[in-house]
C-alpha cells in the first residue's frame, strides 16, 4: 500500500493493524483510517509557508475535549491571519506546498496511461470552490482500506475508465503487488482568509489525534490553535446565522459547546439561540443517535444532558451577574 | 547621393555590373529596357564620379563604349547594394512562409504558429518563430529585417539536427511536431511572451510526454522543465489533477524562481482551465 503518512508509522498503516485498533477501540475500522488521515493531513497543512490558525470541531475536539467523549469530526479548518486578497494569491503557496509534500513523500505521483494521479495530494475541490469567495476549498486524496471509493470507481470518476486496457492493466498489476484494490478517500480542507487577515485569538497547543489511548503518531504536532473562549463565542454567533433545518450542523455546534462548561467559559448564550434551538431540539437528537461521529460522546452523554448543563451554567451566570 | 538618386542610374550601373565586358549606349538601353536618350543624358554623373569609363572604340571617338571602373571605392559599395538587393529583391513580394521555404535550407517553424491550425486557430499568435541553424542565421536575420514591418519574425538561434521537425507537404515548410513546438515556445518564453499561448494547446491536448521531456531536458535544459512543471502543479491544484506534472520535474526545483513566467502561466492557466469547465469560473 501507498505510504503517504509522515506523522504514522508504515507498520501501523496495514489493514490487519487498523482491523486491530478497531477492535481495541470497539469502532469501525473506517472511522479509525478517518483520524490516521485527519492527524496527517493537519501536519502537511502546517508546511504551507503561510501564517494560519487552526480552528473548527476537529480542533476543539482533538484539544479542548477529552478523547473519550469527542465528536469525530474529521474535516479540517484553518484561517490565514495574513492579508490574502483572493484565491489565486494562495495559488503558489500550495505550488510549494506541493513540492514540499513530494520531497517529505507524503505525495506518491503515479502514473496511469501517460497521465497522473497523485497520491496523498492536497488539490481544490473543484465542485465546493464557487461556494464562497473567502473560503479556499481543498481535498486530501488518501489511499485507504476501508473507507472512500474503491480505486476503480475513483478512476472512472476522474476520466480514467477501467474498460481501457491500460488502466485495467494497470489495476491487475497493483492488485498483484497489494494483494487488494485499494480506495481513495477525499479529505475535506477548508481555508479562510479575508483581505485583512483573520486574526483570531490563538495560542500554540500540542494536538492529540482521536484515541489516543491506542493510536500513538511517530510526530505530535503542535500548532497556533484559536483559543477556547474564542472558539465558543463563534459557536454561538454561527448557531444565530445558521438556518433552522441544518440540524447536524446544529447538533455539532451544540456538541462543542461543552466547552463552555469544561472550561467555565464566561460567555452568556443569548436568548434567541436559546428558543432557536427549543425550537429543533427533537430534530436534534434524533441526530444524535444515529450517525458515526456522535458514538463517542453518545456513550457518555446524551443530547439532553449536554443542553440542560449548557443551559443551566448560562442560568448561573446570569443570576451571579444580576446579584 | 546624386549617383544613385534615378532608376536610369541605378539600372545602367546594374546592366555594366551583370555585364562583365564593356558595353554601347544602345546595348545598356536594350538590357535596361530605357531609351537610349535617356541613358545618354544621365550616364554622365556616373562618368563625372568615376564609377564608369569611357572607351573609345571608332574613328574621332564617336562610337564609345562604357564599363564598371571596378577599382573605383564607390563601386564595391555600390556592388554590395546590388547584390544585397538581389537577394531581397527575390523573397520580398513573398508570402513569409514561402520566403522562408525560398531563402532558408536549415530552418524549421515553430512556437505558436507552427501549431495555430492544428488547435482550429483558437489562439492569437502574432508572430512566427522560425527556429535557424547558426550557419543561416546572418541570412535568417536578413529576411527578419527585410519583413519588419509587415511580420513578426522570431529567430531561434539553434543547431537544428536533433529537432524533432518534419516537411509539410501542404505549407511547403518545415514544421516543428507539437512537441518540439511547446519545448520552442517554453524555453525561449523571454524571447516572446506572447508564444505562452500555446499553453492552451499544451492544457487540452494530449501529447507525447516522454518526447516532450527529452526535447525540453535535450534542448532548452532544467529552466524550461521547471516551467512547465510549475504549469502542470498548477493546473493539478486548479482541478485538472491528471495533468502530468511529475514526468517534468526538474533535478532542482527552487521555489519562486521566474517570476515572470509565472505570473503569466498563471493567468494563462485560469484562462484555459476556466472555458474549458475544469476550474469552476466564479470560484477563483
Amino acid at each position: 500500500m501507498w505510504n503517504v503518512y509522515n506523522t504514522w508509522d508504515w507498520k501501523d498503516n496495514t489493514k490487519e493493524s487498523i482491523i486491530n485498533f478497531a477492535n481495541q477501540l470497539k469502532f469501525r475500522p473506517d472511522i479509525v483510517e478517518r483520524t490516521i488521515g485527519l492527524y496527517d493531513s493537519i501536519y502537511q497543512l502546517m508546511k504551507a509557508e503561510v501564517k494560519q490558525t487552526f480552528y473548527g470541531g476537529s480542533m476543539i475536539n482533538q484539544v479542548y475535549i477529552n478523547p473519550d467523549e469527542a465528536r469525530l469530526s474529521i474535516d479540517i479548518d484553518s484561517v490565514i491571519r495574513e492579508e490574502i486578497q483572493n484565491k489565486r494569491d494562495l495559488l503558489d503557496v500550495l505550488v510549494n506546498l506541493r513540492e514540499t509534500m513530494l520531497s517529505d513523500k507524503s505525495l506518491i505521483p503515479i502514473t496511469i496511461k501517460d497521465l497522473e494521479i497523485g497520491i496523498g495530494e492536497i488539490l481544490s475541490d473543484t465542485k465546493r470552490q464557487a461556494l464562497h469567495p473567502q473560503v479556499l476549498f481543498l481535498k486530501r486524496i488518501l489511499p485507504t482500506f476501508f473507507v472512500g471509493t474503491p480505486l476503480p470507481d475513483y478512476l472512472s470518476r476522474i476520466g480514467l475508465s477501467s474498460k481501457d486496457p491500460s488502466v485495467a492493466r494497470y489495476l491487475i498489476n497493483l492488485k498483484k503487488e497489494f494483494g487488494f484494490l485499494p480506495r481513495i478517500y477525499e479529505l475535506r480542507i477548508e481555508i479562510r482568509f479575508s483581505k485583512e487577515g483573520i486574526s483570531y485569538p490563538f495560542h500554540k497547543q500540542q494536538i492529540f489525534p482521536y484515541f489516543k489511548q491506542v493510536l500513538t503518531p511517530i510526530k505530535y504536532l503542535e500548532c497556533d490553535i484559536e483559543q477556547v473562549a474564542s472558539v465558543a463565542q463563534g459557536k454561538l454567533e454561527f448557531l444565530e446565522l445558521v438556518n433552522e433545518e441544518e440540524t447536524i450542523n446544529i447538533t455539532n455546534t451544540i456538541c462543542d459547546l461543552r466547552i463552555l462548561y469544561l472550561y467555565n467559559l464566561d460567555i452568556e448564550i443569548p436568548l434567541s439561540i436559546r428558543n432557536k434551538i427549543k425550537r429543533i431540539k427533537e430534530q436534534c437528537k434524533a441526530d444524535f443517535s444515529k450517525y458515526w461521529f456522535y458514538q463517542l460522546i453518545s456513550t457518555k452523554y446524551s443530547f439532553d444532558g449536554i443542553l440542560s448543563k449548557i443551559f443551566q451554567i448560562n442560568k448561573a451566570k446570569k443570576s451571579r451577574k444580576e446579584v | 547621393m546624386d549617383i544613385i538618386n534615378t532608376t536610369t542610374k541605378i539600372k545602367i550601373i546594374e546592366t555594366l555590373l551583370q555585364n562583365k565586358k564593356s558595353l554601347g549606349i544602345s546595348s545598356i538601353a536594350n538590357h535596361a529596357k530605357i531609351s537610349v536618350s535617356e541613358i545618354w543624358r544621365q550616364i554622365s554623373v556616373l562618368i563625372d564620379y568615376g564609377l564608369i569609363i569611357e572607351e573609345n572604340r571608332g574613328p574621332m571617338g564617336r562610337y564609345k563604349k562604357y564599363k564598371i571602373n571596378i577599382n573605383n571605392p564607390l563601386v564595391n559599395i555600390v556592388k554590395e547594394l546590388f547584390d544585397q538587393y538581389e537577394k531581397i529583391r527575390k523573397f520580398i513580394h513573398l508570402k513569409p512562409l514561402d520566403a522562408c521555404s525560398q531563402f532558408l535550407k536549415k530552418y524549421y517553424i515553430t512556437g505558436a504558429y507552427a501549431i495555430k491550425e492544428a488547435s482550429w486557430d483558437i489562439f492569437y499568435s502574432d508572430g512566427m518563430m522560425v527556429a535557424v541553424d547558426p550557419k543561416e542565421y546572418e541570412k535568417a536575420k536578413l529576411l527578419k529585417n527585410c519583413y519588419i514591418n509587415r511580420w513578426n519574425f522570431i529567430l531561434l538561434k539553434k543547431p537544428i539536427e536533433k529537432c524533432d521537425y518534419f516537411y509539410d507537404e501542404d505549407e511547403r515548410v518545415f514544421k516543428a511536431t507539437f512537441e518540439q513546438a511547446i519545448a520552442d515556445s517554453i524555453g525561449s518564453y523571454q524571447l516572446d511572451p506572447n508564444n505562452i499561448e500555446i499553453l492552451y494547446f499544451l492544457l487540452v491536448e494530449n501529447l507525447d510526454w516522454i518526447k516532450l521531456r527529452e526535447l525540453l531536458e535535450l534542448q532548452w535544459g532544467d529552466i524550461a522543465l521547471k516551467r512547465l512543471y510549475y504549469l502542470f502543479s498548477i493546473a493539478r491544484i486548479l482541478g485538472g489533477q491528471l495533468y502530468p506534472a511529475d514526468i517534468f520535474r526538474p533535478k532542482t526545483y527552487t521555489k519562486g524562481e521566474d517570476p515572470v513566467y509565472t505570473q503569466d502561466a498563471k493567468k494563462s492557466c485560469f484562462r484555459i482551465l476556466l472555458c474549458n469547465g475544469i476550474a469552476q469560473e466564479q470560484a477563483w
